[in-house]
């Protein structure tokens, strides 16, 4: 179901960190990326949803990535920064555990996602990318964000 | 023209040209399109629609005919039956032209000719193109040339330029014969040439207004802009002043530079907000003309309620609502109201009224259209629209009728019987849906046929600005606006424990008389609880369980209840309590607050998709310091707790508001104290006697408390153990005895004192305090009274020996039809007639009274309310007693309050008897003497 979700050309990619997986967004699909202000707690029916953030004077929802993909808690890595992405006609922001790298990658470089990715379920994943000796998991922003798919 | 006028003109021409900005375009569009593109075609419509409305109006005749008639090409083409051609498309953009100069010009707009115009859209109608029909095309070009003039002219900046244009517009029409073909691409590349230019030239800023499609402008009073200016150069002052103290290093100069930076900018913010805010008046006072110049067309008396002018609402939505309530109001004078002969026909005063309200409900600001006219007869929509083939007859028999009535915001619905000048071919509603939509806002209808019609507008408040309290609850802040805000209340320590009270398991404040339930947003929210040192000030963390845990195991035991006082320290008494009360439509609740910060105005900032399954924020705000705070919704807050923590729902506070204006549930009820701070009431007619005893009277027969009495034992009761944790207040060495009976034998129920007796209206509350041996509550001179359940009581104390006492009666197979809507009386005298040995069938109105009596053919006897929805109890017992099956069953009448008057008009539609709700021994006996085997009336 992921094959025809590989990229065809070349790619510069952001790579960030969610407990243990890598995770990569094509940095044509980050708006930003800066350190976690002061996140205000909202009650949703999201458990994944952190809160609400003030971009200058906008109000952005803040998702909890490792929540989102229900990845067992790790105490040690603290959650800072933030992959604000754009998603429908709204920006979200991704909680991420850290900023790693930005990369290129041509489109031999992906190919598809097994069944899970480090306890995640493949479906928050569009491909995988080698990136030197480890894997790079290729975030599916529309699987992860969307409200209608559970 | 006065000066009202002269605004609402303003207003006609500024919507026309905005509507007109896009007209060029969608016709271009039509020309290109393949087949019929509806929405294409239904938009160019509308549009020439709704100028052919204002046009009628302010007597613009010209303008008025001419939309007209190019209204009708459209129709044509709307309905498939013209197809678009190169020349239709030419002729209607040379229309358009003409329309969008007259609007610039209207008082000289009756003085254009506009006869080829109207030659050529008659032409079209019927179908051929002829010659003369071209010449318009010609015209087209002509205008376009004559405005370029114009607006190159760098002299004709005024009013003066403008009418020039007409002078030489006017002899424009020559009917100058060119085919079509060869002068079609020359006025079109007029047109485009033309554009640019005129948006560039500064002497015409309306037309650049009008060519901006979908942009608004604002207009805004001199002296507000002046304000804005001097505060600007003010900033720069202060700027400056700033800059220099930065350099010099001078900390004397800093302080004050700052402050005034501080200053001038809020008083900037604050002038800029109001520009944007504008009261709703400028929208509703056009109505008055309208209704007033329309009624008198139609022969038709009317009088105008303008309620809620002063509401406040985004410039954007202001605009947008012009349109849509113009229709509304169309509408209603139109079809709604009838002509005074037809009013007086039905029985209606002559004049007919039509109210426009605004008002803010749940964060939102709603506009309600009402009218006391015909109304809508689903009837007629329904067939209507499966003529139109809108909806099959099989969907329309699954939709309600309100569904039904709803149909006519489909577009192209239309219910006149004729196309009228003032309420056109159905596209109103249409056109009410779409503009509406457009600002976020949702319209509904409802309508009651021969009692009239009310639409309500409801506007989101995304784009506005409104004024809130914050609260801080935990360590985290909400605003709630202030329109929701009845009143705050700090409750002191001291009082916490009498104002607030746990009845039936949920908290409720005591606030004048009314019982308010509260809501603990903690509870639903997932925030930490914390409580306030009262030593430090400091807010701390509190380990406790959350109300709605506690909730789930306090069956009423009191003593349970009371060891939790004990320990809830929020409740305690050396905290004081602070509660903002806040209403959601009719239903008032309060919000328990940790702190109560200022109010402010916020501005609202939408939250994202997440959020869009959760009711209870309408929004976000960020506060001074650059936090969020979220906006509490409080209807959805209500919905969200409403489920748990009370049973009061709107609609219960529908029929209570409905029972209320009837004044029907009056009783005397006698009002005993049980203990200190318990009162209970009882009602009187019940109670055989009172009688005061000495606790030295008291003697034990077996393991009951029981008194000598007329010459034998009277048995006592104590409500002791039984529904309340106190003991009996004997401490005067007296007590109350109130003597009822039951089945035969009479009981006495011990009571400290006797507080009064009064004659209570209201309805009684069977829902919050319901339980065992609780028929429910009342609110008397602000004290919550739990009204007894005589019966009840009883069998909690003694279940064998209520069922010797009752089962002891004469017990019958008999079967008695009680029809009652008030859920309290009902349930009151089904147990009374059960007690009594009767089978005790239940309806809430008349209807469900037919049906049980349909379907139980055991029925021998029915007791019924008088005052009921749906189907009263007089009309029921004339249909009764129409039916031949029926004619010996037994009719009873009980009512609250017996008139000789209203007894005359029972007895007339058939009424054996009349009696007294609650009035025991006399609705057994009633019962015992009228009800009879049915098998003998079959």
């Amino acid at each position: 179901m992921m094959s025809e979700a590989l990229f065809l050309e070349d790619t510069e990619i952001i790579v960030f960190r969610v407990g243990d997986i890598t995770i990569g967004l094509p940095i044509t699909e980050v708006r930003e990326i800066f350190k976690s202000p002061t996140i205000t707690p909202v009650h949703t029916a999201y458990s994944y949803v952190n809160g609400v953030i003030n971009l200058r004077g906008s109000i952005v929802t803040i998702v909890d990535l490792s929540k989102r993909m229900s990845l067992p808690i790790k105490q040690k890595v603290k959650a800072v920064h933030i992959v604000l992405v754009e998603f429908g006609e709204e920006l979200i922001g991704l909680l991420v555990d850290g900023i790693e790298d930005s990369v290129f990658a041509s489109s031999d470089d992906f190919f598809p996602v097994p069944a899970t990715v480090n306890d995640a379920d493949s479906n928050y994943f569009r491909a995988l990318f080698r990136r030197d000796e480890d894997l790079v998991a290729m975030l599916d922003l529309d699987n992860t964000l969307d409200t209608e798919a559970a | 023209m006065d000066e009202m006028d002269e605004e609402v003109l303003q207003l006609f021409v500024e919507e026309s040209r905005e509507h007109l900005g896009g007209i060029e375009d969608d016709l271009l569009a039509m020309e290109s399109m393949d087949g019929l593109d509806e929405d294409l075609v239904n938009r160019v419509f509308r549009t020439l629609h709704t100028i052919k409305g204002g046009a009628g109006f302010f007597d613009l005749i010209n303008l008025q005919n001419l939309a007209h008639s190019m209204e009708n090409v459209l129709d044509l083409i709307r309905k498939n039956e013209l197809q678009t051609t190169k020349f239709i498309v030419s002729s209607l953009l040379a229309g358009a032209d003409t329309v969008a100069s007259m609007v610039d010009n209207l008082e000289a707009s009756n003085d254009y000719d506009i006869t080829n115009h109207l030659s050529v859209f008659d032409g079209i109608l019927k179908g051929d193109e002829s010659p003369a029909a071209s010449g318009v095309a010609t015209i087209a070009g002509e205008d376009q040339g004559v405005e370029l003039d114009t607006s190159t002219e760098p002299e004709s900046t005024s009013a003066e330029g403008n009418s020039s244009v007409t002078e030489q517009v006017e002899p424009a029409p020559e009917p100058q014969v060119d085919t079509s073909k060869s002068v079609e691409p020359a006025a079109k590349a007029d047109i485009t040439a033309v554009k640019p230019q005129v948006s560039s030239a500064q002497a015409a800023p309306a037309k650049t207004a009008a060519a901006s499609t979908g942009e608004q402008s604002i207009r805004v009073h001199l002296s507000l802009l002046d304000r804005l200016m001097e505060l600007a150069g003010e900033l720069v002052l202060t700027r400056n002043a700033l800059l220099q103290s930065v350099e010099t290093g001078d900390p004397a100069l800093l302080q004050p530079a700052a402050k005034k930076v501080d200053a001038i900018t809020s008083q900037l913010q604050r002038a800029i907000m109001s520009t944007r805010m504008q009261t709703i008046d400028i929208v509703f006072s056009k109505f008055r003309r309208i209704v007033r110049d329309l009624s008198g067309q139609l022969g038709k008396q009317i009088n105008l309620d303008i309620l809620g002018e002063d509401v406040e609402l985004d410039k954007t939505i202001i605009e947008a609502l012009g349109d849509p309530l113009t229709h509304l109001v169309r509408n209603s004078i139109d079809h709604g109201l009838e002509t005074p002969a037809e009013r007086k026909a039905s029985g209606k005063p002559p004049f007919g009224q039509l109210r426009l309200h605004a008002f803010h409900e749940g964060g939102q600001v709603v506009i309600e259209v009402s009218d006391n006219g015909a109304g809508i007869d689903p009837q007629r929509i329904a067939s209507k629209a499966i003529e139109k083939g809108m909806v099959s007859e099989e969907e329309i028999a699954r939709m309600s009728e309100k569904d039904i009535v709803r149909l006519i915001f489909q577009p192209g619905f239309s219910t006149a019987e004729e196309v009228t000048d003032i309420s056109g071919r159905g596209v109103g509603m249409d056109v009410v849906r779409q503009n509406l939509a457009k600002v976020g806002g949702v319209a509904d209808i409802e309508s009651v046929l021969g009692k009239g019609t009310t639409i309500r507008v409801k506007l989101p408040l995304t784009l506005a600005i409104i004024p809130s309290v914050l609260v801080g609850i935990s360590n985290e802040n909400f605003a709630i606006p202030q329109v929701n805000v009845v009143e705050m209340v700090g409750v002191a320590p001291d009082e916490v424990k009498s104002r607030i009270q746990h009845v039936g398991g949920v908290a409720m404040l005591r606030l004048r008389g009314e019982l308010v339930p509260l809501i603990e947003l903690s509870d639903f929210f997932g925030i930490n609880q914390l409580y306030r040192d009262v030593e430090t000030g400091a807010l701390n963390n509190e380990r406790r369980d959350l109300l709605a845990d506690r909730r789930e195991n306090d069956e009423l035991d009191a003593e349970k209840i009371n060891a939790r006082h004990g320990v809830d320290r929020r409740e305690s008494a050396d905290s004081s309590v602070n509660i903002v009360i806040v209403a959601a439509g009719a239903f008032k609740y309060g919000i328990r607050v940790d702190e109560l910060h200022e109010s402010a105005e916020i501005v609202v900032k939408p939250l994202g998709m997440h959020f869009r399954g959760s009711n209870e924020f309408s929004g976000a705000t960020i506060l001074g310091d650059g936090t969020v705070a979220l906006i509490l919704d409080v209807d959805g807050v209500r919905k969200l707790s409403g489920a748990s923590e009370s049973q009061q729902t709107e609609s219960d506070m529908r029929t209570r508001d409905s029972e209320e204006s009837r004044d029907i549930d009056s009783c005397s009820i006698l009002i005993i104290q049980h203990a200190k701070d318990e009162v209970y009431a009882v009602p009187l007619q019940l109670v055989a006697r009172i009688e005061r005893f000495s606790t030295s009277d008291l003697q034990d027969v077996g393991d009951r408390k029981a008194i000598s009495y007329r010459g034998g034992i009277l048995p006592l009761l104590s409500l002791e153990g039984i529904v309340s944790s106190q003991t009996l207040d004997v401490s005067t060495g007296e007590f109350y005895v109130i003597v009822y009976t039951v089945g035969n034998e009479e009981i006495g129920l011990m009571a400290s004192d006797i507080r009064d007796i009064v004659d209570y209206k209201d309805t009684i509350d069977n829902r919050t305090h319901k339980r065992a041996g609780i028929a429910g509550s009342m609110i008397v001179n602000g004290e919550i009274l739990q009204f007894l359940d005589l019966y009840g009581i009883l069998e909690l104390d003694d279940p064998e020996w209520t069922e010797h006492l009752i089962g002891g009666s004469e017990d019958t197979d008999l079967t008695i039809l009680l029809v009652e809507d008030s859920p309290f009386f009902q349930s009151q005298m089904k147990k009374e007639i059960e007690a009594a040995g009767f089978i005790v069938l239940t309806a809430d109105d008349g209807l469900l009274g037919l049906e049980m009596l349909r379907t139980h053919s055991e029925i021998s006897m029915v007791l019924t309310d008088i005052e009921m929805p749906n189907m009263n109890g007089l009309e029921m017992v004339r249909e009764i007693k129409a039916m031949p099956e029926y004619s010996s069953l037994p009719l009873v009448a009980v009512t609250s309050l017996a008139g000789a008057a209203a007894e005359q008009k029972g007895l007339d539609a058939g009424v054996d008897e009349y009696q007294i709700k609650l009035d025991r021994e006399q609705l057994v006996d009633v019962c015992r003497r009228l009800a009879k085997p049915r098998a003998v009336n079959a």
